[in-house]
């Protein structure tokens, strides 16, 4: 690992850690340098964050997937993107705490345990698998910040219904925005998981993947799930609660895919 | 320290008298009530031969009087009989009814009521226009000058900064504004919201107007007096009006229901809600129960969806708010210590004012002495010349004494002996005296 790698490998982590207080500091205790700091803080991390996997993917040659750690790191990029967007989007500041404390994690753990050397992995260099690899991402992304949206919405609608008004109740914005954001970002997820499963389905075939991959299927039942339950949200009902526990439980179940099964496998697929 | 020497060499003392929420109870607060007519009259007389400058604020929480006494007579005690005995109630109340505050301490009262720190309910938002209407009063009557005048705009800053630098005035505190401040956390777009109201009394009066100020735009009212939701529906701007014993079968259609039925008891039972949900295809909505005894079934909150709310929820909301203004407090005490330091410079400046000036005239005196002495000996640019340099001299010489004098003195006595012996340094007294 070159000195400029080192750099910025330890320069996200610490970039994340900063663009997160600055965001808990103004939600919880409303610190003026917060509030003037966290904008500038998180673009700040987007582009030390754009630049690390940059000289990632130039140290291997192809996108920084090839390891679950480097994976993970990718994962909180795209979270981190994804926030960005909803954040300029909807003008709604109170919710970046929250988002970027799950990339956070993501990027510490990458950061603590990525290796020196990742494993090669040539499939990686193949176009329609890079197209399936960042559809995956962008949609996994997607799901858990309507995850991460639809746990705010449960702990504020506890704080309602239960009357205790505390600082979620002041400082979050109301459940109908929080519904309506969740709502949207299963959109996005879902339309790219499908790209992601169109590129897949064309890559297979030169590929030696099993079909029966344990993730693969786990993926699947994801997908499908989400999309009866966009298809048929309102003959259903899935609104409020149910949407919400759909949506966390639909994020943990991917995470689990995505991540710690992997710690059982040396690739992303497992053969 | 507010005592001065005004431009006529008078001795000045600001002085607050009044009855207040903290003093005395209401049936004694309300017979001190001053309506505008009266407290003009007031103030005249009182200017007329006691005080060189007097404000009264009458609300329904205080009356005070801020004066500026002419004589040293003129007492808090003898303002304190001087109302009371207007008033005629010598007997029922007692001296220990009012506050009393002198210079700073009067200063510091005047700021926090601006803010409303002062305030039955901390951070209430009506208290400064009452204070701006005093003020507005006193000055029409001729009785505000150099020092109420600066004091009430320095009030008005204060309570300007309070505003803006803190959350003081943050949050609901009365029942129906809390109802306004739920809704807002369910629902995004108020005006995309249908709203109904059951009732047509103060309660749902006071609710939709707080919903019309959020922009609430489709609001329905029925009420078992059909006149009475036509009258409100035109106060309100809406056309909206439904039969009391119709309103039941388009219940589903709200998004908003504001129940507040005095004296009936429950109109809207749990199987009226669940029909109503279930043609909402699951749609939240939310039921506000603003009525005593209740209307709408407590058990209808355990529905899917249902956000069932009672004047006992919303109470929560409103201590929650008042618990954050009291956290607020230090911060607002800060601003007002603030701006009383910054009064006190001034009302400094104001003793100051007669030395400096006396100082610039014993100058400009001998600059002028000194330049006419050698004008005939020399060419009109050399004088210029001298004139411009004269000037400058001047200028540099008051430099240091003025910027001695403003800098802020320990003690009132320290102030004294200083501007003493400048006085004396410069024979500023002989030259008055000679004048």
């Amino acid at each position: 690992m070159d000195v400029t790698l080192r750099i910025f490998s330890l320069a996200t982590p610490l970039a994340y850690i900063g663009a997160t207080t600055a965001y808990g500091a103004d939600f919880f205790w409303k610190m003026e340098w917060a509030s003037a700091m966290k904008r500038p803080l998180l673009f700040l991390t987007a582009i030390v964050h754009l630049v690390y996997l940059h000289l990632l993917v130039a140290q291997s040659g192809y996108p920084p997937i090839a390891s679950v750690f480097q994976l993970m790191s990718t994962i909180a990029f795209t979270l981190l993107v994804a926030y960005v967007f909803i954040e300029l989007s909807t003008g709604v500041t109170e919710t970046g705490f929250f988002a970027l404390s799950v990339a956070l994690t993501f990027q510490l753990v990458s950061s603590w345990f990525i290796e020196d050397a990742p494993p090669s992995n040539e499939n990686l260099k193949n176009p329609i698998l890079a197209l399936h690899v960042v559809s995956a991402l962008l949609g996994y992304g997607a799901m858990a910040i309507a995850g991460v949206y639809s746990l705010l919405y449960l702990m504020l609608l506890k704080q309602i219904q239960t009357n205790q008004f505390g600082i979620l109740f002041e400082r979050l914005p109301n459940l109908e925005l929080f519904e309506k954001m969740s709502y949207n970002a299963v959109l996005f997820g879902f339309f790219f998981l499908t790209v992601a499963f169109v590129a897949g389905a064309i890559w297979i075939p030169n590929s030696n993947i099993s079909l029966v991959d344990f993730k693969l299927i786990g993926t699947i039942v994801v997908w499908a799930v989400y999309g009866a339950g966009l298809l048929f949200r309102n003959r259903l009902a899935l609104r409020g609660k149910r949407m919400a526990v759909m949506l966390i439980s639909g994020f943990l179940f991917a995470f689990l895919s995505m991540t710690v099964l992997n710690f059982f496998s040396s690739r992303f697929h497992s053969q | 320290m507010i005592r001065a020497n005004h431009a006529q060499g008078e001795a000045t003392q600001l002085l607050a008298v009044g009855i207040t929420h903290k003093t005395a109870p209401i049936e004694l607060r309300e017979r001190f009530a001053f309506d505008e007519r009266e407290t003009k009259r007031l103030l005249e007389e009182l200017c007329d031969g006691l005080l060189s400058e007097a404000m009264l604020i009458s609300t329904c929480n205080r009356t005070e009087l801020y004066a500026v006494p002419k004589r040293p007579e003129v007492t808090a005690e003898y303002l304190i009989d001087f109302l009371v005995s207007r008033r005629a109630m010598t007997k029922e109340v007692r001296r220990e009814h009012f506050f009393r505050a002198f210079a700073c301490g009067a200063v510091k009262h005047f700021f926090s009521v601006a803010c409303a720190a002062d305030s039955m309910i901390l951070g209430e938002a009506q208290i400064l226009g009452q204070v701006k209407d005093a003020y507005r009063l006193a000055a029409e009557a001729g009785a505000t000058k150099t020092i109420l005048n600066r004091l009430a705009h320095d009030a008005f800053n204060v309570a300007k900064r309070v505003k803006s630098e803190t959350r003081f005035s943050e949050g609901a505190i009365s029942v129906s504004y809390a109802a306004v401040e739920l809704a807002r956390k369910i629902f995004s777009d108020l005006s995309e919201k249908h709203v109904l109201l059951v009732g047509a009394g103060e309660t749902a009066e006071l609710a939709a107007k707080h919903l019309i100020e959020k922009n609430a735009r489709r609001i329905s009212i029925t009420n078992r007096t059909l006149a009475k939701a036509e009258a409100l529906a035109s106060e309100l701007g809406t056309s909206n009006v439904l039969t009391f014993d119709y309103f039941k079968e388009r219940l589903h259609e709200f998004d908003i229901v504001i129940a507040a039925v005095g004296a009936i008891g429950e109109i809207l039972s749990v199987a009226d809600i669940e029909r109503a949900m279930q043609r909402r295809r699951g749609a939240p909505t939310l039921l506000l129960d603003l009525g005593v005894p209740r209307n709408i079934d407590p058990k209808s909150a355990s529905l899917y969806n249902v956000f069932l709310k009672d004047i006992d929820d919303l109470q929560g909301i409103v201590q929650k708010n008042l618990e954050a203004r009291k956290a607020e407090l230090p911060k607002v005490e800060r601003i007002i210590v603030e701006g009383l330091i910054a009064f006190e410079q001034w009302q400094a400046s104001l003793q100051l004012a007669p030395t400096i000036r006396a100082l610039q005239e014993k100058l400009e005196a001998i600059k002028a002495s000194e330049l006419a002495r050698l004008k005939p000996k020399v060419s009109d640019a050399e004088y210029k010349r001298l004139e411009q340099l004269a000037d400058r001299l001047v200028g540099k010489f008051l430099h240091l004494p003025i910027k001695s004098l403003k800098s802020p003195a320990p003690t009132d006595e320290s102030l004294e002996s200083k501007l003493a012996l400048l006085r004396e340094l410069f024979a500023l007294d002989e030259r008055n005296a000679e004048k």
